[in-house]
């Protein structure tokens, strides 16, 4: 009994972590997205994955493997609102403006690897990223590294799939013009 | 989408996310795995629902009023129609009182002897709510933050007299609930 319950319990290690190791760049990437700061896009990441784990096991869970990245995203998002209503309500104006200015200038808290494509052009592009508004990176986030349709999308933000493809455009077309911004500027 | 929106499209998809460090996957599938350790109070504390208890035995409350107020305001309207409604003419008498000619006073007096009852069945009551609107968030002595909404309503009875008469009556009225508001 006990070695099979020691196998089931490797089993379920190695699923999660085989999923998260696939999975798990794209939804901390959405995490971070949605919030201020590494720590906290961390905190909801994990919080949304115990709850996934917890219905898994439960088997509340409804829908096979191929739902969970719609659970999470929808999760994620929740948990990111919570989050900002209760830091809303603590908040320090200081804090909210060096935190700003510390997401503006990237450094440390870059969302992308670097290895394989100019590190400029993918620096302006990140830093273009991070200033759209939320509604329009939302869409762009979870089509280009989530791999998400314009209806899942739809479903997960309670919009409809069109809004969602337009938002995406809108986005795409902001991020161009930031772009040329920067050339024109001579940051290209 | 044109070709240079197709360009930078391009060019997101070829950034990759950064990956995650071995050590937060750890941290993360040993959150997964232990979940059952996670007390579920704290994420009940963490995210505090709508009152759904409170909200339930309030519309239980309002639904109960509800009933009530209508039998009660069915027996009002008809107590209140039967004393008004009667089938005799002659029983309002012109009184006079001190004096005759123009400058006398006259009073409308209802001689209650004349007067009798008749009985109205009731055929149908409704209430209506007219409108509803939010007035403010008050927190009465220090305690659960409460929203006070004004509601506006109409009654409308129609009784049926033994003659097979309709008489509608309509009353509005204005009703204030509290409403307990969601806070962490």
């Amino acid at each position: 009994m006990r070695n099979s319950g020691t196998y089931a319990m490797k089993e379920k290690t190695s699923r999660w972590r085989e999923w998260l190791s696939e999975h798990g760049s794209k939804l901390l990437l959405f995490a971070r997205q949605q919030t201020r700061r590494q720590e906290d896009a961390e905190d909801i990441l994990q919080e949304a994955l115990v709850k996934l784990a917890r219905k898994v096991d439960e088997a509340t869970f409804v829908g096979g493997q191929e739902a969970w990245m719609p659970f999470l995203y929808t999760q994620i998002r929740r948990e990111a609102i919570d989050l900002g209503r209760r830091n809303d309500r603590r908040k320090k104006r200081e804090e909210t403006v060096v935190e700003d200015e510390q997401c503006k200038s990237g450094g440390e808290d870059a969302w992308f690897e670097s290895a394989g494509y100019d590190e400029e052009r993918r620096s302006l592009l990140e830093a273009a990223l991070k200033e759209l508004p939320g509604k329009f990176s939302d869409v762009i986030v979870m089509k280009i590294w989530g791999g998400r349709t314009f209806a899942q999308i739809g479903e997960i933000l309670e919009i409809s799939m069109n809004t969602a493809a337009s938002r995406y455009r809108y986005g795409i077309e902001a991020l161009r013009k930031r772009l040329s911004g920067a050339r024109i500027r001579g940051d290209l | 989408m044109d070709s240079e929106l197709q360009k930078i499209e391009t060019e997101l998809e070829r950034m990759s996310p950064g990956s995650i460090p071995e050590g937060m996957i750890r941290r993360m599938e040993e959150a997964m795995e232990g979940w059952q350790e996670i007390p579920v109070q704290d994420e009940i504390e963490k995210v505090v629902p709508f009152p759904q208890g409170e909200e339930s035995d309030r519309v239980e409350t309002r639904s109960g009023w509800s009933l009530w107020a209508a039998a009660a305001s069915v027996a009002l309207l008809g107590g209140v129609a039967a004393m008004v409604l009667t089938s005799d003419p002659t029983s309002r008498e012109v009184v006079d009182r001190g004096g005759s000619g123009a400058g006398g006073s006259t009073a409308t007096m209802i001689n209650p002897e004349a007067v009798h009852t008749i009985e109205l069945a009731p055929k149908t009551a409704k209430r209506t709510i007219l409108d509803a609107s939010d007035r403010d968030v008050i927190i009465p002595n220090g305690s659960r933050p409460m929203r006070l909404m004004r509601i506006d309503l109409v009654d409308r009875v129609v009784f049926l007299s033994p003659d097979g008469e309709e008489v509608h009556l309509e009353v509005p009225s204005v009703n204030y609930q509290l409403i307990p508001v969601p806070t962490d």
